[in-house]
């Protein structure tokens, strides 16, 4: 996640708690996220849309025609209400972090939280049922792994919960005892050596 | 220092042969905005207040703001480094600086990093930045005095170990020279200072530091400087990190500490700064409503703890741990006990009370506060009246005078008084400022030019003279035998016809001449600590011999 999008989540939660009990009582989270995901998509990619949306320049009454327009039967009632809802708050640009905030939402209804794993090379399958009950012990929830290689740690495994990483990487390792060292070195040497 | 090849290569082997992996666990966010000293983070659900970070640039932060999907931190140290989107690590701990007798006499940073270009500091021990002040019953009154050598307070407005001693007054006024003096003044003693230099210039800190160098005063004070180029969150830790330092004599130690924090003010405005940037809500002249908390509880550390006791056999090792009937006695309520238990011992007259050596430290605070245009009735001025034990005002006006140190002792308070002062001071400076006060109403009577009686007249005269003797030079505190000397003098009226401009040399010379023909009296004076009437006489009659032989000088 980017921080841009981070910055947004503490107004975009606030729609996205009220979005996601609407939801549920429908039935329809799983749909209403898809559909979050293609509008973050369409943020991304189309440079006007994006322009658009995040403009003040527009004149909130004219945008909410043009959504209107726009979205009319191609989006759900329930998201585009949202979106009619935001534009009128003047928050219409806080597209990418409403399914961010969406997204961590559903994910603690379910009992489910989101884990990275950064690996050397690809972990096969057997390795991979084993991390994820590992991470579901230490987190006491659902994970959803997402898994990363990154030759540049160079052995081991980064294992990210929420906020809580646990690093047991070579690369890691090798920092840490360098500045191990680097610090026993700056304070000169405390005893001699045997063979002195 | 001197290193063979192989013992670097025998002590590296030995490092890496012992290293143990072990699996970091962290809390890790991002940075979403940084800068002013101040750095928004997303994530760190479960980051405390108070609590450090670490920065991918390798600076430090504390947590100041909690919030719903972010925290808002104070970056100590450089944040020209960190960018938007840097990893941010909790660290699991509080902030901490270290502390110990290896920072004695260096000028550091307020995290304890060296700035005296003399090397790096190897302090095993280190103390939490924020501790709670120790309560009542760790306590014990103020009862024995801290000597600043400055004539004008040691008469006046004494200060005890352990006491808040406000220095408040206008810019140039002398109240970091009042604070220099004080700490000058304890060459020879047990009592290990600390400076705290918040936001003032690095000139200004150095000449402060070279002074104290000239003057023997570094081999047992500590600086801490946050100069004013410094970030505002240095200069908001600089106080607490100079105070955890002295902590360290005071708590493991029980030695006596004195922590000057020069200037408040200045740290007050750096919070202001944080708090505003952070975004808490503004009170009164825009600072946040916690101002007061930020001062209180800095000064609250300062204290005279209670001196613990246990009853030890007399031949027992200086070292011993444990009494013989395993109880602590604190402080002076346990007085009564003490000597009951010891009265009861079968084998009393083999055992005694012993101090633990630990017990019974103290840490002096002398605050400085700045004012603008003499208003001591604004915000912070009053706040930190209202927390110290007593205020010592520096008035410009007394100042352009010629009245330096420039005291008003008439509005001057020290809430713990005589108490801390050495009785034969206490006796002799009783009624000073009763007369000092009556002088300065008469003075501006006799401004009116009209014919005096006679004993308005002495009085005018006895009041000039003991304000030019009060008159003391920068850098030059005297012992509080020599105050009582000169002040008995003046007191007992000998200073009355002399001329005033000739009362600096009368003091000096009298106190030559004590030391050198006198020495013994000098001597008893300072063993008895009190002034009897005996003593009295006999002082008397030296300074009336010696008024003769120089005024006789003079004429001559």
């Amino acid at each position: 996640m980017t921080p841009d999008i981070e910055k947004g989540i503490d107004v975009a939660d606030v729609y996205a708690v009220a979005l996601l009990e609407l939801a549920s009582a429908a039935d329809a989270a799983d749909e209403t996220r898809a559909e979050l995901e293609e509008l973050a998509r369409l943020y991304e990619t189309d440079a006007q849309f994006a322009a658009f949306m995040s403009a003040t320049a527009v004149d909130d009454d004219d945008r909410e025609r043009s959504l209107d327009t726009i979205f009319h039967g191609r989006l759900s009632d329930l998201v585009l209400n949202t979106l009619q809802v935001m534009n009128r708050h003047g928050r219409s640009a806080l597209v990418r972090p409403l399914l961010r905030a969406y997204d961590l939402r559903l994910q603690e209804a379910r009992g489910q939280i989101e884990v990275f794993a950064t690996s050397a090379i690809e972990l096969n399958p057997a390795q991979k049922s084993e991390l994820e009950s590992v991470a579901a012990t230490l987190s006491g929830k659902k994970p959803i792994v997402q898994y990363r290689v990154d030759p540049g740690i160079i052995g081991g495994l980064v294992l990210q919960i929420g906020d809580r990483r646990y690093d047991n990487s070579i690369r890691r390792r090798l920092v840490t005892a360098h500045a191990h060292l680097a610090e026993r070195g700056d304070r000169g040497l405390e005893r001699p050596g045997p063979g002195s | 220092m001197n290193f063979k090849a192989d013992e670097i290569a025998t002590v590296i082997k030995e490092e890496i042969s012992q290293y143990r992996a072990e699996l970091e666990v962290a809390d890790v966010g991002r940075v979403l905005e940084v800068g002013d000293g101040v750095a928004r983070i997303f994530g760190l659900s479960n980051a405390m207040a108070g609590e450090m970070l670490e920065f991918s640039s390798g600076a430090i932060g504390l947590v100041f703001n909690l919030e719903e999907h972010s925290i808002g931190t104070v970056v100590l140290g450089d944040y020209l480094d960190i960018k938007e989107g840097d990893e941010v690590r909790t660290t699991g701990r509080l902030l901490s600086v270290p502390t110990g007798d290896a920072m004695v006499g260096r000028v550091v940073d307020p995290l304890g990093r060296p700035l005296d270009g003399r090397g790096p500091i190897d302090s095993s021990h280190r103390r939490p930045l924020e501790v709670i002040a120790p309560g009542i019953a760790g306590r014990q009154p103020v009862k024995v005095p801290l000597q600043t050598g400055i004539k004008a307070i040691d008469s006046m407005i004494p200060i005890g170990r352990g006491q808040r001693e406000l220095i408040i007054g206008d810019r140039k006024t002398g109240k970091t020279a009042i604070a220099i003096d004080t700490i000058l003044n304890q060459k020879g003693g047990d009592v290990v200072c600390v400076y705290v230099a918040i936001g003032q210039k690095e000139s200004t800190v150095a000449s402060i530091v070279e002074t104290l160098r000239k003057h023997g005063a570094l081999d047992y004070t500590i600086v801490v400087s946050a100069s004013a180029a410094d970030p505002a969150p240095l200069q908001y830790i600089a106080p607490y990190a100079g105070c955890a330092m002295a902590e360290h004599f005071m708590y493991d130690h029980g030695r006596d500490t004195l922590c000057v924090y020069d200037d408040l003010s200045k740290q007050a405005a750096a919070y202001r700064q944080l708090s505003l940037l952070l975004r808490r809500p503004p009170g009164r002249e825009a600072y946040p409503g916690d101002v007061f908390y930020l001062h209180s509880r800095l000064l609250e550390r300062s204290c005279k703890l209670a001196e613990q006791h246990i009853i030890v056999r007399k031949d027992a090792p200086d070292d011993v741990k444990a009494g013989v009937n395993g109880k602590v006695y604190i402080g002076i309520q346990d007085g009564a006990a003490l000597e009951r238990d010891l009265a009861a011992l079968p084998e009393k007259d083999d055992h005694e009370a012993r101090r633990i050596a630990t017990s019974g430290g103290s840490l002096t605070a002398l605050p400085v506060i700045e004012t603008l245009e003499g208003e001591v009735s604004a915000y912070i001025p009053t706040n930190v009246i209202s927390i110290t034990d007593g205020q010592i005002y520096l008035e410009p006006d007394l100042f352009f005078a010629g009245v330096r140190p420039a005291v008003n002792v008439g509005i001057s308070v020290s809430r713990v008084g005589g108490n801390a002062q050495v009785p034969a001071m206490k006796k002799i400076a009783g009624s000073l400022r009763l007369d000092l006060a009556a002088f300065r109403e008469l003075e501006a009577f006799a401004q009116l030019g009209t014919e005096l009686d006679p004993a308005t007249q002495r009085q005018l005269d006895r009041g000039r003279r003991m304000v030019e003797l009060l008159k003391q030079p920068q850098y030059m505190p005297l012992d509080v035998w020599d105050q009582v000397l000169t002040i008995h003098a003046g007191a007992r009226g000998f200073l009355d016809d002399i001329p005033l401009d000739q009362v600096h040399a009368f003091e000096e010379a009298l106190l030559r001449h004590y030391r050198d023909e006198f020495a013994e009296v000098r001597q008893q004076l300072t063993e008895e600590r009190v002034l009897t009437d005996e003593m009295d006489e006999k002082l008397k009659g030296i300074v009336a011999n010696f008024k003769e032989t120089f005024q006789a000088k003079q004429d001559g």
